[in-house]
C-alpha cells in the first residue's frame, strides 16, 4: 500500500473506531467483543483499501464490513450463546451516573436487554436504521438485501423489541 | 415503544462507553504482518501444488521418453548389417512384464503370415517398425534377411540411427517344428511371463547382456509362442557401441514395442 493509502486508511480507523465499536456494542451486547469486531472489521478494511471503488463511502462499507464480521462470529460454535427468557438480574450498576435519573437508567438498561433478545438480523436493522439513522436503501446495501427484506425485518424487529421490553417490565414488576 | 423511545434508549445504551484506546499504527503493523502471512501461505501452497504435480506428471515423461527413445531422433536410417545370431547370456535386470497397450496391431485385413519368402518379411518389418515407432524417418533402407539351414530360423534386422547413437532390432522367426521352446527361451538368462494372449498363445521376455561380435551391451527379447507352434523373437538392443550417456543400459524399444512386433499375425513364415 502506498504511502498516501496508509495515511488515509490511517485518518479514518482514528475517526471511525469508536463509532464502530458503538454500532458493535449494540449487535453484540458486550464492550470486549465490541472492540474485537471493531478491530478485525478495521483489519479486513485495510486489506481492501486499495480498491477504490467504495472510497466515496467508506463509512458504509466499514459498517458492511462490521456487521457481516459480526454475523459470521455469531456463527461459529463457540459464540453459540444460551438463549435465556428469564428475568432481567438485579445487580447494582457500579458504572452508573449519579446525576442521571433513575428512570433513564433503567430505560437504558431496558431497551439494551430487550434488544439482546431480538434475532440477530433484526437486530441489525433496528441498531443500523435507529442508532445510525441510515435510510432504507442504505441498510439494504449495508446487509446485502433487499429494501423490501429491510422493511419487513424492521417491522419484526420491532414487533420483537416490544414483546421483550414488556416481559422484562413484567419481569421487574414482580421482581420488585 | 415508540420509535423514538427506541432512538432514545439506543443512545442511551452506549452512555456508558469505556475510553477508547486505539493504536491505528499497531492496527496497521498487524494488518501488514497478516498480508505478508497470507502471501506466504499462498506461496507455499502453489510450491506445494507444484512439487506434487511434477511428482505425478514425472513417471509419466519417464516413462514416455523410455518409449521413443528409438524414435525420437529426426532422423532414422536403415542398413543391412551382418548376421545376427545367438548370444551367450549373463544375468538380466529385473523387468515387469505387461501386456502391450501401447502400440494397436496392424489392422489390415490379411493376418495369415507372409508367404513371399525372406525379403518379403523384411520389407514387412521395415513398414511394421515405422508403425511401432511412429516418430521415427526412414530415410536409407536395405534388405537383409537369413535363414539358418539346420534349425530353419529366419533372421532380420534393422539398424538405425537416432540422435544419439545407432542401435539395432533384430527378428528372429522360427517355424513350427523347428525346436524352439519357452525352457530354451529361458534357459540363457531367465525370464519374465508367460502372458496369456486372448488366442490362448504366450508371450515372454527376457534381459540379456551381449558381447561383441552381437551388438554390445543390454538386449531385451520378447518371444511370441504361438498356436501353430512357431516362435516370433524380437530383441532390442541399446546403443552400439554403447555411449557413455545417461540411461546407457536401456533397451532404445519399449516392451510394448517389441512385443507388439512379436505378437504381429502377419510377423512369420508359412
Amino acid at each position: 500500500m502506498r504511502k498516501a493509502e496508509e495515511q488515509g486508511f490511517r485518518e479514518f480507523a482514528v475517526s471511525h473506531a469508536a463509532s464502530l465499536r458503538r454500532t458493535a456494542y449494540l449487535f453484540c451486547g458486550d464492550w470486549h467483543t465490541a472492540e474485537d469486531l471493531m478491530q478485525a472489521s478495521l483489519l479486513k478494511l485495510y486489506q481492501a483499501w486499495h480498491r477504490i471503488e467504495w472510497r466515496d463511502n467508506a463509512s458504509g462499507y466499514a459498517r458492511k464490513v462490521l456487521l457481516r464480521t459480526w454475523l459470521d462470529e455469531k456463527r461459529r460454535p463457540w459464540r453459540r450463546a444460551e438463549q435465556r427468557d428469564g428475568e432481567v438480574p438485579d445487580v447494582a450498576d457500579a458504572a452508573a451516573d449519579p446525576d442521571r435519573t433513575g428512570e433513564r437508567l433503567w430505560a437504558r438498561d431496558l431497551v439494551h436487554a430487550a434488544l439482546l433478545r431480538v434475532p440477530p438480523r433484526q437486530r441489525a436493522v433496528l441498531v443500523l436504521r435507529y442508532f445510525e439513522d441510515l435510510s432504507v436503501n442504505e441498510v439494504a446495501v449495508a446487509m446485502g438485501c433487499t429494501e423490501g427484506t429491510v422493511k419487513s425485518q424492521t417491522a419484526r424487529g420491532l414487533v420483537a423489541l416490544r414483546v421483550a421490553v414488556e416481559e422484562l417490565e413484567r419481569g421487574a414488576v414482580v421482581a420488585s | 415503544m415508540s420509535e423514538a423511545d427506541l432512538r432514545e434508549g439506543l443512545r442511551a445504551a452506549v452512555g456508558d462507553e469505556p475510553p477508547l484506546e486505539f493504536d491505528a499504527d499497531e492496527l496497521i503493523r498487524r494488518a501488514q504482518h497478516v498480508r505478508r502471512r497470507r502471501r506466504a501461505l499462498v506461496a507455499v501452497a502453489v510450491a506445494t501444488l507444484a512439487l506434487t504435480g511434477t511428482v505425478l506428471a514425472l513417471p509419466g515423461v519417464l516413462d514416455q521418453r523410455r518409449g521413443v527413445d528409438a524414435a525420437s531422433g529426426a532422423v532414422l536410417t536403415t542398413t543391412a548389417s551382418g548376421s545376427a545370431s545367438e548370444v551367450p547370456a549373463t544375468t538380466p535386470p529385473p523387468v515387469t512384464t505387461v501386456e502391450p497397450t501401447g502400440v494397436e496391431p496392424p489392422t489390415t485385413a490379411a493376418t495369415k503370415p507372409l508367404t513371399g519368402g525372406d525379403s518379403e518379411l523384411f520389407e514387412y518389418l521395415r513398414k511394421r517398425f515405422t508403425e511401432v515407432a511412429p516418430e521415427v524417418k526412414v530415410v536409407a533402407a536395405d534388405a537383409a534377411a537369413t535363414t539358418d539351414s539346420p534349425s530353419r530360423h529366419v533372421y532380420a534386422w534393422l539398424t538405425f540411427v537416432d540422435n544419439v547413437g545407432t542401435s539395432r532390432v533384430v527378428v528372429r522367426v522360427a517355424p513350427p517344428g523347428s525346436g524352439m521352446t519357452q525352457d530354451e527361451f529361458c534357459a540363457e538368462a531367465g525370464c519374465e511371463g508367460p502372458i496369456r494372449q486372448r488366442d490362448g498363445s504366450s508371450v515372454m521376455s527376457s534381459w540379456r547382456t551381449t558381447a561383441l561380435p552381437d551388438p554390445e551391451g543390454v538386449m531385451h527379447a520378447v518371444a511370441h509362442f504361438r498356436l501353430d507352434g512357431s516362435v516370433v523373437e524380437v530383441r532390442g538392443f541399446g546403443y552400439q557401441p554403447p555411449v557413455d550417456v545417461a540411461g546407457r543400459e536401456k533397451v532404445l524399444l519399449t516392451y510394448d514395442q517389441l512385443a507388439s512386433l512379436a505378437t504381429d499375425p502377419k510377423l512369420g513364415v508359412s
